[in-house]
């Protein structure tokens, strides 16, 4: 999938790549992997189906 | 008769189907795009007569005989299924919080995606689960560097009378008999500084008595598993798992409960226990067979669960600067000397982030000797203020 994350253009195949050390339960337990995508604040990147054309962004520190 | 079921796992969607062709009106509200639960993944192709499935819908609360959505107006109810399931239980180690490391579930979820992270891969934990992780990951085509076992599993191997119940789960565990060379017992990963993982072996506490350094890119995490019971915060609990009784019911008038919620013992246990709280839930006699497989069941479950239990030595595994809390970068160091769950909330933070203490609060119960009082929250999930503000006035 070719997606913008964090302003930079990236091919993944899924949202665990963009977030090392924040993908961390997988299953929308822990909140680790929350970001704004798609203009959407605060959802959990792991139950988002990622889509080419995604626009992801971490709100606040970096890993 | 108006049944709600909370999640569309195995057990969820027994309940569903058992209450509805009992002629209860059935609604199985699920999170997730499609029924299956972490267990069956999007491969359950759920439709029953007589259940209405809400498909990406998140549960908050339940008010007297409501039950709140999101997304979605509230439903109320004459009887209610909590089937919520469980997630992986993380134990702390040095650098268990940077890249490289997630929970044994994730990567099963991962998996199941077809997506492995990582070419050199290691599975540390306790309990079978560790089997079919591995195994999953395997068929990618990761390389499994080691599949390490804290307890000591021969132990339920002795458990006579709950091997003889349920030979079909021995029958299970040949299936993943390409991973078991790489099984270490009483072996544990307990530090991670980039690719050099530290693998100790264990004594009988969890203690490490020697260690050894290995590489590998991912290490995949889970010592037994925390319960979802958010939705039901003043239920009776033992060891934060759901008490029922022989009809599957909680503490709490008209809700019940079945699968990992209760305890944990596999997809079939669940099963059983979702057939028995369907029919109980729209008020007829659950069915003698799945009384039986319950029973059965619940012997297994037993076993595994006094043969993996966590042992206090894990706490040997963190120094002063390990995180505890991941949401609110909580130190070992940081915890202080608090004697209630509440005054160690507010002293340190720890379990005051986003994940409001699932990951991390038993841990941090454990590493201070404060009583863990069970995870009770008033709200399941955290929801935006404004989308609260944005809910219908109630009814007068």
């Amino acid at each position: 999938m070719k997606v913008t994350f964090n302003g930079l253009h990236k091919e993944v195949a899924h949202v665990a790549e963009l977030l090392p050390g924040r993908f961390f339960c997988g299953i929308g337990v822990c909140f680790g992997c929350v970001a704004e995508i798609n203009g959407v604040p605060e959802v959990r990147a792991c139950r988002h189906q990622l889509r080419d054309g995604d626009v992801i962004t971490t709100q606040d520190r970096q890993p | 008769m108006r049944v709600v079921v909370v999640g569309a796992g195995p057990a969820g969607m027994a309940a569903a189907r058992t209450a509805a062709d009992a002629g209860a009106d059935v609604t199985l509200v699920d999170s997730e795009p499609e029924a299956g639960g972490q267990y069956l993944r999007g491969r359950a192709r759920f439709s029953h007569d007589g259940v209405t499935h809400l498909k990406n819908t998140e549960a908050w609360m339940v008010e007297n005989q409501t039950l709140h959505l999101r997304g979605h107006p509230p439903l109320t109810f004459d009887s209610l299924v909590i089937a919520t399931g469980a997630y992986d239980r993380p134990l702390p180690f040095p650098g268990w919080d940077g890249p490289g490391v997630i929970t044994a579930g994730a990567a099963q979820a991962l998996a199941k995606q077809g997506v492995t992270l990582a070419e050199r891969v290691i599975v540390s934990g306790s309990g079978p689960f560790l089997l079919p992780v591995a195994t999953a990951l395997q068929d990618l085509g990761a390389t499994i560097v080691g599949v390490y076992e804290a307890s000591s599993p021969t132990k339920w191997l002795r458990e006579a009378r709950a091997i003889a119940a349920n030979r079909h789960k021995i029958a299970e565990l040949a299936s993943y008999r390409r991973v078991l060379p790489h099984l270490e017992t009483r072996t544990a990963v307990i530090a991670k500084h980039g690719s050099r993982v530290t693998v100790a072996k264990l004594d009988g506490q969890w203690r490490p008595t020697s260690h050894r350094t290995e590489h590998a890119d991912l290490v995949c995490v889970g010592y037994g598993f925390l319960p979802r019971t958010d939705l039901v915060p003043e239920a009776a609990r033992t060891n934060d798992f759901l008490d029922v009784d022989e009809r599957q019911r909680t503490s709490v008038p008209n809700v019940y409960a079945a699968g990992e919620v209760t305890g944990i013992g596999g997809a079939d246990l669940s099963e059983a226990e979702g057939v028995v709280a369907g029919a109980a839930a729209a008020g007829r006699q659950p069915p003698p067979r799945a009384l039986k497989a319950i029973r059965n069941g619940r012997l297994f479950a037993a076993a595994l669960d006094r043969a993996h239990a966590v042992q206090p030595g894990w706490q040997t595994w963190l120094n002063d600067d390990t995180t505890v809390c991941r949401c609110e970068e909580v130190r070992r160091k940081d915890l202080g000397r608090a004697t209630t769950m509440r005054e160690l909330k507010l002293t340190s933070r720890v379990a005051m982030g986003r994940c409001q203490g699932r990951i991390c609060a038993r841990n941090a119960a454990d590493l201070t000797g404060v009583p863990f009082d069970g995870q009770r929250r008033v709200i399941a999930i955290p929801i935006p203020l404004g989308e609260l503000a944005e809910l219908p006035e109630e009814q007068q």
